[in-house]
């Protein structure tokens, strides 16, 4: 009890008496929600690697409840981490919606961004933005594990926000990306 | 055998023959007079030795054509400011390149044993391209074919599986054909296993999930660009990426690249090896189902990525190798940090081979499994460690030493059986190796140039052809150039080893159980950039 006082400063009253305390539901469920942000396993490109690197020995994901599942089920963000291909686009259409909600994504790298080197390749999706919404973007190419931290904990500020009451307990996501594939 | 002798041999076989006008520099090159010569010919060459089937590619020989799409439009996507245009433009027909209506077909194929290669040059008109599929001859033939098939057109006659592999259905047309319309519309591999209980009767390999198109990319980038674009290939092992690339334009350029460059090319292709070979280690224990290994692999990983953040400021993609020597010369306490590094990671190669190499449990699962022939991977193409770990000593660093490999001691390990454990072991000796071959570069390396003095800044190399190969982390990568003389390649085509040593998996995962694939898939460590291109 003593810790969760001490981790909701200010949200949560002690009662006198002990044993209960008070605090809304948004900031519970947005707290636990945000130190167990679990990615699902799954590198498109280079900058999978880096994402590789995060997990392993000297950057060590866990310490922010980071920790990656096999299962789409089981993954509340998806990192998109290297080039979106055409091919591709399909299937990670289909994974993003066999995610639970609330869900989130990550681009990582020019890439997932914008297309990056692949600018003007005849097979690239100019941006992973155009087939799914997304919730924080990371620049460089490869980016650094320090930049997919960062964008960690960003998200964690964007959770930090959420309320059950805007969105009937779902989360402030769109069904479809806000841009087609073909306008490519 | 030398080229003449092989010349001279070839000549007496087949009267017909004769050298290609345009020859592809450094090696013996010939054209066919047609299509129907293809067979008698490479059927003779692999009787007479010839039995590794390097490279099937073609170019496309119709000159610069205005075709609507990424070429024509400088800014599809929005992406540069308003009214930018790219610093390279769509290349403009060069006055005396002869451009024609024409594919022609290259055929690439070495003696292993004598260390030689020969080139096979075919012309095809552009409509209605046919030419006879060398599967039955070389299963490396099946995929390359394929390939070639999809991105430019060609049909192979007798081939099998004569069906699209980099592109999806939906792609239509043939993108590496120069008047390819543009149209609007860690890696994956989908593996399709057809089973009978526990046991795989049929394993089809689903690629192109990472197919980004960097071969006609190159087409419209300058030289210096290209390095780029080569640095993403093999993510893992960027700089013999960097330097395939480089050998091949200097090749066509006629550059001479200093000593100094010569030997950190050396050593930061080394390091780069050990760095790819260690993320094999940590994912291939992870596959198998032991973890701590892949903690232990990252730490000692790190610290070479410290290395080449010290020199080129990257972690990953480098662009450290340039056209003519090295982007910048190494700071003054890399040397001494280097040394450090080697000596602590020496010791913890033995604790790899306790950890994992020796594990018992590990040993059982892959001794046994997965096993490749010698016979077989020289037919279906294997390089690097997947080919020696069947026991054939193919090295591109022994068979053509290039950068500074000819004035450095080491040896070549081989496996025995061709088992999963025997890849996975010649990948931990070369690790040995590697450290080997730094400590003698560093110990030789003397102050001088990095850098060939005249490389143009958007540089135009002469018209011709230019093949080179180094020993990547994963086998024998490759690179055919051609150049018209304008400011950046009229063709480029990767032989890439990973691509070549995933296609055996049609054959060797037949008949093995599911609980297999992993083992087997992980052994051949593939890395998709390199696969799709």
């Amino acid at each position: 009890m003593g810790l969760v006082l001490e981790k909701l400063p200010g949200l949560a009253e002690g009662v006198p008496g002990g044993g209960v305390f008070l605090t809304t539901a948004d900031a519970l469920i947005d707290w636990t929600r945000k130190c167990s942000v679990w990615p699902l396993t799954f590198g498109l490109a280079c900058c999978a690697i880096e994402m590789m690197a995060s997990y392993a020995s000297r950057f060590d994901f866990d310490r922010f409840g980071v920790i990656p599942r096999p299962s789409p089920r089981h993954a509340d963000v998806m990192i998109i981490a290297g080039t979106v291909v055409k091919k591709m686009a399909e299937p990670i259409i289909q994974i993003y919606h066999q995610m639970p909600e609330p869900r989130f994504v990550i681009s990582m790298g020019s890439c997932a961004n914008c297309g990056g080197p692949y600018w003007d390749s005849y097979s690239v999706v100019k941006g992973v933005d155009k087939i799914i919404p997304v919730d924080v973007y990371i620049a460089g190419c490869p980016p650094r594990p320090e930049s997919l931290m960062y964008a960690v904990t960003k998200l964690q500020e964007k959770i930090l926000k959420m309320k059950l009451s805007a969105t009937h307990g779902a989360a402030p996501q769109q069904d479809k990306g806000s841009r087609e594939i073909a306008a490519a | 055998m030398t080229a003449d002798e092989l010349f001279a041999a070839t000549t007496a076989e087949f009267p017909k023959l004769e050298k290609a006008a345009a020859e592809v520099k450094g090696y013996l090159t010939l054209r066919l007079p047609a299509a129907g010569d293809l067979l008698p010919v490479v059927t003779w060459l692999k009787g007479r030795g010839f039995r590794y089937l390097d490279m099937v590619t073609a170019t496309d020989y119709k000159g610069p054509v205005e075709a609507k799409g990424f070429v024509s439009d400088p800014n599809p996507n929005g992406f540069l400011p308003a009214g930018a245009r790219p610093e390279i433009e769509v290349s403009a027909a060069v006055a005396g390149f002869p451009y024609r209506d024409a594919f022609e077909a290259v055929y690439c194929l070495s003696h292993l044993e004598e260390k030689i290669k020969i080139f096979l040059k075919l012309e095809l008109p552009r409509e209605g391209a046919k030419v006879p599929s060398l599967a039955g001859l070389f299963e490396a033939a099946d995929w390359q074919e394929r390939e070639v098939y999809d991105l430019l057109g060609i049909v192979f006659e007798g081939h099998p599986n004569l069906t699209k592999i980099l592109t999806p259905d939906f792609i239509q047309g043939h993108p590496l054909r120069k008047d390819y319309e543009h149209p609007s519309t860690h890696g994956v591999l989908r593996l399709g296993l057809t089973i009978k209980g526990e046991v795989i009767t049929k394993a089809v390999p689903d690629i192109g999930y990472l197919h980004r198109g960097t071969e006609k990319l190159a087409e419209a980038r300058g030289y210096h660009q290209c390095v780029v674009l080569s640095d993403r290939w093999d993510y893992c092992a960027a700089m013999p990426n960097n330097l395939v690339f480089c050998l091949a334009a200097e090749k066509l350029m006629n550059v001479q690249v200093p000593e100094r460059a010569d030997y950190l090319r050396t050593i930061m292709c080394e390091l780069n090896r050990i760095a790819s070979h260690l993320i094999f280690f940590g994912t291939y224990g992870i596959d198998i189902g032991a973890f701590t290994p892949f903690l232990y692999a990252f730490r000692e990983r790190e610290m070479i990525l410290d290395l080449f953040e010290m020199v080129c400021g990257a972690r990953l993609t480098y662009n450290y190798i340039r056209l003519g020597g090295v982007m910048i010369d190494v700071p003054p306490e890399w040397v001494a940090k280097t040394r450090e590094f080697l000596d602590f990671f020496k010791p913890r190669i033995d604790e790899y081979d306790t950890l994992l190499s020796f594990n018992p449990i590990f040993m059982d699962r892959t001794k046994t499994v997965g096993l490749i022939s010698a016979p077989e991977a020289v037919a279906w193409g294997l390089s690097g460690p997947n080919l020696r770990g069947s026991g054939v000593a193919y090295d591109a660093r022994k068979f053509e030493p290039y950068a500074a490999y000819a004035k450095v001691a080491f040896e070549v390990p081989v496996g025995e059986t061709g088992s999963c454990w025997d890849r996975y072991f010649c990948r931990v000796l070369e690790m040995r190796q590697s450290v080997r071959i730094v400590e003698q570069c560093l110990e030789q390396m003397k102050e001088g140039d990095i850098m060939a003095k005249g490389v143009a800044k958007i540089p135009k190399p002469p018209a011709g052809d230019a093949y080179a190969h180094v020993e990547g982390a994963r086998g024998d990568i490759g690179i055919y150039l051609v150049s018209d003389g304008g400011p950046s390649p009229f063709r480029l085509h990767m032989r890439a080893p990973s691509f070549m040593n995933l296609a055996i998996l049609q054959q060797s995962l037949v008949g093995k159980k599911v609980a297999d694939v992993v083992a087997v898939l992980g052994s051949i460590d593939i890395v998709l950039g390199e696969v799709d291109r």
